[in-house]
């Protein structure tokens, strides 16, 4: 019983932490149209940033947290200023280069922290709230609610804002949306600054749950790719609700079969998504 | 068909094979890796004709290496058998896969690429049939015996003859096929699949055609790095990998048969300088990619055109059509 | 017996009915003009001829034989060829290469094609190349870049690359938008030309002039129906088609 009531908490923290990171790409593809390589990396940055900041420097874990999303959004906007704005014409140049930046984080990372360390993160709130027979971890509570009120925000200001608006406008009809005066290098900037420092917050609240390593990024963005494609490639709402589908379903049979086959099953889904259903569930590529 | 480009190749072809003649076995085996890389360069190549991007190729590589493998160590087969073997079980894979994959184009396509290929790879990890994730090793190498006359291709020298022989032949095969009517059929589903089609050229089946003939040269690479390396893990066939491939084409170049194999050479001898640094090499291939993408985004290949364009002048002027 | 049958096709996308019951008969070796108001359903009826959409129900026989089914390439192959409104051209090619390009699945095969290509099937390949190159006018742009060319070169080499193809019908795709008046009357005379060589054509265009001189008989479109049909002069007399063009008054 306890394992299950385990299976399940985790479940929601994974597709909490999922949802933040698969939104960003989403934000990306419908705003760009550009499949971001790099965006699980922006995780592992913000989990390293937190890591330094509160570990190394020995400061709170929210200024670790502020600090992550800082760095990742500053990161995701040097990506579309010295990069993406150069290649507008070649979408899948775009693609190419963002594995290139993949690389180089990584390998960042290796120089920073070294490839075998143990790296550890403690959090603010440690212990389990115990509810009769249930232990319920403080921290895993805590990231569910983060993500939830993390996507509150966005979707607040994609509804409610005159940012979103244009935001919004941009992912439908890019020169309809330049023709009426929006700036789309100001949104692409600010798109870019969203997504990373969403990926950066999420990998700031994994931080103290999960192994930090230069490599944790990679099962992140392939996790990422498979909710998308779900989901339906531009959409935030698929993007969210493919996170639960997903994670809940990754989770369940990681812990009671094996985490391969787990993955295995994960990219089976995936393919069949791409076969059967190529616009995921919630259909067309342009809805943000 | 006399051209200037083939006496180029040939004498290429000829200095390559003096270079154990020139060092020792360390290098010689490099030349090995070398000469396998350029194979799956080439290869690779053959799809980017078609106007696709696969991550599935090395993990076919792999399909070939591991059929090997297991036909050597549990059946003790001879090498042309299993080369032959290797080839032929990474192509059926590939047909197979087909059928799902070329439903997708463009970014789907190679997500689907992905997909299936990591499965697979992560069978091989879980399965102990295949060795799980140590994989298999102690595999011989290849030794022929005709009468008094037998060579052991254990040696590196004497391998690395093989590779480039059956290299060699592999690469000759694909640059006729780019030449004759079915490299024309490719570049005309690249540059416009629904003109390509209006014309009679039915798309579907040529790209599967492109699909399934690299990855029968895929698997030929794959059965020579399992003789190299004696042995064959899955980690060889990860993302990783498949990422260095990709890289390594498109720094090389993909419009010339040459441009691969030019950034294949290149890149690895700059990758070996690279030995005291490992970790630093995927940081330094990301700059690399970074910076041939906006700056130099037709690859090294662009370098040897004005050389090219002057030898090709010269032999077309010989010709009489 | 007629070339091309379109029997009671039907497509819809969503609520949207572009084509209603349409049936039409092609004479072979005719000029059949195929008009309508914009939006009427000429693109739509259009691609179903060609293996673009597939209808909802009805048939497309061709010659005689059901080709409902098949794919556009498989329609090409059988001598079902249509050019593009947009230009579309392999654009990397030279002008030459573009229509050689268009011949490759005519080519005659042997058993080690896939290796080679024999010298004598090469030099007929290009001389029949440059042959349809004359045909068109194009001789001295033979070894331009395709997209070089001015907008109604490119659409004469559209039309070149269609005949490499072989075609015995030929779908035309309002050919003459955007050309200047002199090179409309090179491609009336190229046209009535393909005609004269045994070539069937299907001819959709706004410009009326050049549908008036051209076609032999005229299908008018409205609303996915078949609103009218007849010679040119029967056409022009009809009040459904005069009231459809100009409103009723």
């Amino acid at each position: 019983m306890q394992i299950l009531l385990d299976t399940l908490v985790n479940a929601a923290m994974a597709s909490a932490a999922t949802a933040l990171v698969s939104i960003g790409l989403a934000l990306i593809f419908g705003v760009m149209r550009i499949e971001n390589f790099a965006h699980g990396e922006l995780y592992m940055v913000g989990a390293y940033v937190t890591w330094y900041v509160s570990t190394s420097l020995g400061m709170n874990y929210f200024l670790g947290l502020v600090g992550a999303v800082l760095v990742t959004a500053l990161i995701g906007a040097a990506m579309e200023i010295a990069l993406f704005r150069r290649l507008r014409s070649n979408p899948v140049g775009c693609l190419i280069i963002t594995i290139g930046v993949l690389l180089v984080l990584q390998t960042g990372a290796i120089l920073f922290a070294g490839i075998n360390s143990t790296l550890l993160v403690d959090s603010p709130f440690p212990g389990t709230l115990k509810i009769g027979a249930l232990n319920l971890p403080w921290h895993r509570l805590f990231v569910i609610l983060a993500a939830i009120g993390l996507m509150q925000v966005l979707i607040w200001l994609l509804r409610r804002t005159m940012f979103g608006r244009a935001v919004r406008a941009v992912a439908q009809d890019r020169e309809a949306a330049s023709l009426q005066g929006i700036s789309i290098s100001r949104v692409s900037v600010a798109a870019m600054m969203l997504s990373a420092g969403l990926a950066g917050a999420a990998g700031a609240l994994m931080a103290p749950i999960v192994r930090i390593s230069p490599f944790m990024g990679q099962p992140i963005i392939i996790t990422a790719f498979i909710v998308i494609i779900m989901g339906g490639i531009g959409s935030i709402e698929g993007a969210i609700i493919a996170s639960v589908l997903y994670s809940t379903f990754f989770t369940f049979v990681s812990t009671y079969v094996d985490s391969t086959i787990a993955t295995i099953a994960g990219l089976c889904i995936m393919l069949a998504v791409l076969i059967f259903m190529p616009n995921g569930l919630m259909g067309k590529a342009e809805k943000v | 068909m006399r051209s200037p480009g083939i006496v180029m190749a040939v004498a290429l072809l000829v200095a390559a094979a003096l270079l154990p003649a020139v060092t020792g076995d360390y290098y010689t085996a490099f030349g090995t890796e070398i000469a396998i890389t350029v194979l799956m360069l080439s290869s690779y190549r053959i799809i980017v004709l078609t106007g696709e991007w696969s991550f599935a190729h090395v993990v076919l590589q792999g399909v070939g290496a591991y059929t090997a493998a297991i036909l050597v160590k549990d059946l003790d087969w001879p090498f042309p058998v299993t080369l032959a073997a290797g080839a032929a079980m990474a192509a059926l894979v590939a047909a197979l896969l087909s059928y799902p994959l070329l439903r997708m184009k463009g970014f789907y396509f190679l997500m689907g690429s992905f997909a299936a290929a990591e499965a697979i790879r992560l069978l091989w990890r879980k399965i102990p049939f295949f060795g799980g994730t140590r994989g298999l090793s102690n595999i011989p190498a290849p030794y022929l015996e005709i009468g008094d006359f037998s060579i052991d291709f254990g040696d590196p020298a004497h391998f690395y003859h093989l590779s480039l022989g059956v290299v060699a032949c592999c690469l000759f095969v694909m640059w006729r096929m780019e030449q004759a009517r079915v490299g024309g059929i490719w570049r005309a589903i690249q540059q416009q699949d629904v003109l390509a089609q209006t014309v009679g050229i039915e798309s579907r089946t040529y790209r599967r055609l492109a699909f399934v003939v690299a990855a029968a040269f895929a698997g030929i690479a794959g059965v020579l790095l399992v003789y190299a390396f004696g042995s064959v893990t899955p980690n060889r066939f990860n993302l990783n990998f498949a990422l260095y491939l990709m890289i390594w084409a498109i720094v090389g170049g993909t419009r010339t048969f040459y441009g691969v194999v030019l950034g294949g050479v290149v890149l690895m001898i700059f990758d070996e300088s690279l030995r005291f640094a490992e970790e630093l090499r995927p940081g330094i291939y990301g700059l690399i990619l970074i910076g041939v993408m906006l700056f130099w985004p037709q690859g090294l290949e662009k370098l040897l055109m004005p050389l090219t364009r002057l030898l090709g002048n010269r032999a077309r002027r010989s010709d009489p059509a | 017996m007629a070339l091309l049958e379109l029997s009671a096709l039907r497509k819809a996308f969503g609520g949207l009915v572009a084509t209603d019951d349409v049936s039409v008969s092609i004479a072979p070796n005719a000029i059949h003009g195929l008009i309508g108001p914009n939006g009427a359903g000429k693109t739509t009826l259009f691609s179903l001829i060609t293996g673009f959409y597939r209808a909802d129900s009805g048939t497309v026989r061709f010659d005689g034989t059901d080709v409902t089914g098949l794919t556009t390439s498989a329609r090409a192959r059988r001598g079902l060829v249509r050019t593009f409104q947009s230009n579309l051209l392999f654009g990397d090619q030279t002008v030459l290469d573009n229509v050689i390009s268009g011949a490759l699945i005519s080519r005659p095969r042997h058993a080690f094609d896939w290796l080679y290509e024999r010298k004598a099937d090469r030099q007929a390949g290009t001389a029949a190349a440059r042959d349809i190159l004359d045909f068109c006018r194009l001789t001295d742009k033979a070894d331009v870049s395709a997209r070089d060319l001015s907008h109604g070169q490119q659409r004469v080499l559209g039309i070149a690359v269609a005949l490499a193809a072989r075609p015995r019908l030929l779908l035309l795709d309002e050919p003459f938008t955007g050309m200047t008046a002199r090179e409309k009357d090179d491609l009336v005379t190229m046209i009535q030309s393909i005609r004269a060589r045994g070539t069937t054509i299907i001819l959709v265009e706004h410009d009326m002039r050049a549908v008036m001189r051209l076609c032999d008989r005229i299908t008018v479109l409205n609303f996915g129906k078949v609103l009218a049909e007849g010679t040119p002069e029967q056409v022009r007399r009809h009040p459904d088609v005069m009231a459809a063009y100009l409103g009723t008054a």
